[in-house]
């Protein structure tokens, strides 16, 4: 009786994990992650999303689900975030805007002439992930992995290549974000504070004349075609990252958060390779649309404007020993590169 | 040939194997080409919507390549005939929507490999046909190629009322494409072209097919603001694609659906429009039996759904 029951009880523990409903998790039930995005749905991020959401479903054995709303349909960045707080969302994809409204660290990497390549970028992100790491998850997130979104440059309604030129013309800013619109005033520039969404009319109406964007973002949203100039100025790297709640994470085995982090990680270089590509490659199908590329003819100006802003950055925008952090590092990387 | 200004052109590709036999076998160079035209003519004037008016999807799915390859077969012979450009651009078209697209939207999230297959085969099909329009354009009006890329609008005024069915295929085609190839800078970089196609169609002849450069204008304007889309104009659009229809399209409502209220999180909306698009009867309007049965699929197919399609804050909020 005793070998049968024992029998009966490894039969039974052999069988449970086949006969329980597909998709439980270690703690009992499957998980599935919202995730909002705001990127165009199709797009290069979006389809690395969803072969990452499909990743996770075969790795787990379908205990892990992703479902993604593109497209911005969630809402700004400040709400999306807020969703996730209360729990209607599981994760997002951010850029460093959203980012930061968690954790003001991440303002690290969208100071402005502060990268020169993406090496360096990266190099330096390397090195502050741990620390970034451990302040999101004192705030309830979990970052899986980076994305890289391209790299911001100036499109103009007419040609510049100087500081002064581009000084004289109203420039889109970033609505509420009133330090900002004080510094480049008090720097000469012509800031007009506006929302994403009117970009579009400020560029024909004339309200803006120049507004910073990556390349493929000009051409997913068509800026080039009222703002035909663009200066190859390399502003500043725009960064994303995945980021998950922390109860999401914790309602993971822990086999399961190594499938996802993974994916999650195979994503992060599959974007590597693949923005700076389409980067280049919307230049150039721009230029066959007519974009006028020029650079700029006075390149100390724009780096001494550029160390202006990074010290206005510094303490405020970006606490102060991350920024420190950030500026070793890459000094670091570019004395062993060069 | 004079395209007839009817969307009846659809899938009119019904062609009988002899004829095609016998005009390509004709001897004598004259005889021949004289023989095609006959032919060609007949292809593309169409013989009465068969396709467009049948209910069984798959039967039509298994008979269009036929007619689509031999509609190419024919643009080997007479690469320039304006209806069997029309016919082959329209075709393409809508076999790329109504089934390698919609067969990826009904797989939805459960197999990314096969959806990405099935959208790849999409995408090409559509720039196949759009390629036949350009070709089509640029016999009407050299140049136009060019000018659509460069400077969409203005690039059509020379467009008159004959040219709408020209000018709705070549957006709608171009469209399509541009729609699954959001990944790809060179096609991404024209989707203000199909707005001045659609635009011209539509100053033109704004009534023209019951209402259909309407119905494809409501997903064009519910893109982002940030990329030129605007909701009153979405809806708008709606509104007199469904007046114009009589109510006997689904398509204007599931396009709305998903052009609007998904996005906007309007689930009550959502589920209503695919509700109204379900309510449509297909013996209503016999010329749309087929575009009804591909929108009543997706439609049923979207309210299935909709648990994964909408986010919903679960009562009390998350805790850390």
């Amino acid at each position: 009786m005793t070998l049968l029951r024992s029998l009966a009880a490894l039969a039974c523990a052999l069988l449970l994990p086949a006969l329980s409903p597909a998709g439980a998790s270690a703690q009992g039930k499957p998980v599935t992650i919202k995730l909002a995005s705001f990127v165009p749905e199709g797009s290069i991020w979006d389809k690395n999303l969803r072969q990452m959401g499909d990743e996770w479903r075969r790795a787990t054995d379908g205990r892990v689900a992703l479902t993604v709303f593109a497209g911005g349909q969630q809402g700004e960045e400040t709400t999306v975030v807020s969703k996730m707080r209360l729990g209607a969302l599981q994760g997002a994809a951010l850029t460093v805007l959203g980012l930061s409204q968690i954790d003001l660290g991440f303002y690290a990497f969208a100071i402005p002439f502060f990268y020169e390549s993406y090496d360096e970028l990266q190099h330096v992100r390397a090195a502050l992930t741990p620390e970034l790491e451990k302040r999101l998850a004192a705030k309830g997130f979990v970052l899986l992995g980076w994305g890289d979104a391209g790299w911001l440059q100036v499109f103009s309604k007419k040609k510049i290549s100087t500081l002064p030129e581009l000084k004289a013309l109203p420039i889109y800013t970033a609505a509420g974000d009133d330090r900002m619109v004080q510094w480049y005033k008090s720097s000469g520039f012509e800031p007009r504070p506006l929302a994403f969404s009117d970009i579009p009319t400020a560029l024909a109406t004339g309200l803006i004349e120049a507004v910073p964007v990556t390349p493929l973002a000009a051409l997913l949203l068509q800026w080039y075609r009222t703002a035909p100039h663009m200066l190859e100025i390399g502003i500043s790297p725009l960064v994303g990252a995945t980021v998950v709640t922390q109860k999401t994470w914790n309602a993971m085995s822990e086999a399961d958060r190594t499938a996802v982090r993974a994916a999650a990680q195979a994503m992060q270089e599959r974007l590597r390779t693949e923005v700076p590509e389409q980067d280049r490659d919307a230049v150039a199908q721009m230029q066959k649309r007519g974009l006028q590329v020029s650079a700029p003819t006075d390149a100390q100006a724009w780096r001494e404007i550029g160390d202006r802003f990074a010290g206005l950055m510094r303490g405020t925008y970006v606490p102060a020993d991350l920024y420190d952090r950030a500026r070793a590092e890459r000094d670091a990387f570019r004395r062993t590169a060069r | 040939m004079r395209v007839r200004p009817s969307c009846k052109a659809r899938w009119n590709t019904g062609i009988l194997l002899p004829l095609l036999a016998a005009a390509l076998l004709a001897p004598g160079c004259s005889l021949r080409r004289m023989a095609m035209n006959g032919l060609a003519d007949s292809v593309a004037g169409g013989t009465g919507g068969v396709f467009a008016s049948d209910d069984d999807p798959e039967l039509v799915r298994d008979a269009a390549p036929f007619s689509l390859k031999t509609l190419e077969a024919l643009l080997v012979e007479l690469p320039e005939h304006p209806g069997l450009l029309l016919a082959a651009c329209s075709g393409f078209a809508q076999y790329a929507y109504a089934f390698p697209q919609t067969d990826a939207d009904l797989v939805g999230d459960a197999d990314y490999a096969r959806v990405e297959a099935l959208r790849t085969r999409a995408r090409k099909l559509f720039v196949r046909g759009r390629d036949y329009c350009l070709r089509a354009l640029e016999q009407r009006h050299p140049g136009v190629g060019e000018q659509l890329l460069l400077a969409p609008e203005g690039a059509l005024d020379w467009a008159g009322r004959a040219d709408v069915p020209l000018l709705y295929w070549s957006g709608a085609s171009w469209g399509g494409a541009i729609a699954l190839g959001l990944d790809r800078p060179e096609l991404v970089a024209d989707f203000p072209a199909v707005r001045a196609l659609l635009a011209r169609a539509l100053a033109l002849d704004e009534a023209w097919d019951r209402g259909a450069i309407h119905a494809a204008l409501i997903s064009l304007d519910a893109v982002p603001e940030a990329m030129g889309g605007s909701r009153a104009r979405a809806r708008q659009h709606f509104e007199r694609a469904v007046e114009l229809s009589g109510g006997a399209s689904a398509g204007p409502y599931v396009s709305y659906a998903v052009g609007v209220a998904q996005p906007d999180g309007d689930r009550a909306d959502f589920e209503h429009l695919l509700g109204q698009a379900l309510a449509v009867d297909p013996e209503r309007d016999a010329s749309q039996r087929l575009a009804n049965a591909i929108a009543q699929r997706r439609a049923r197919h979207l309210l299935d759904r909709a648990d994964a399609l909408f986010s919903e804050a679960p009562a009390g909020g998350e805790t850390r």
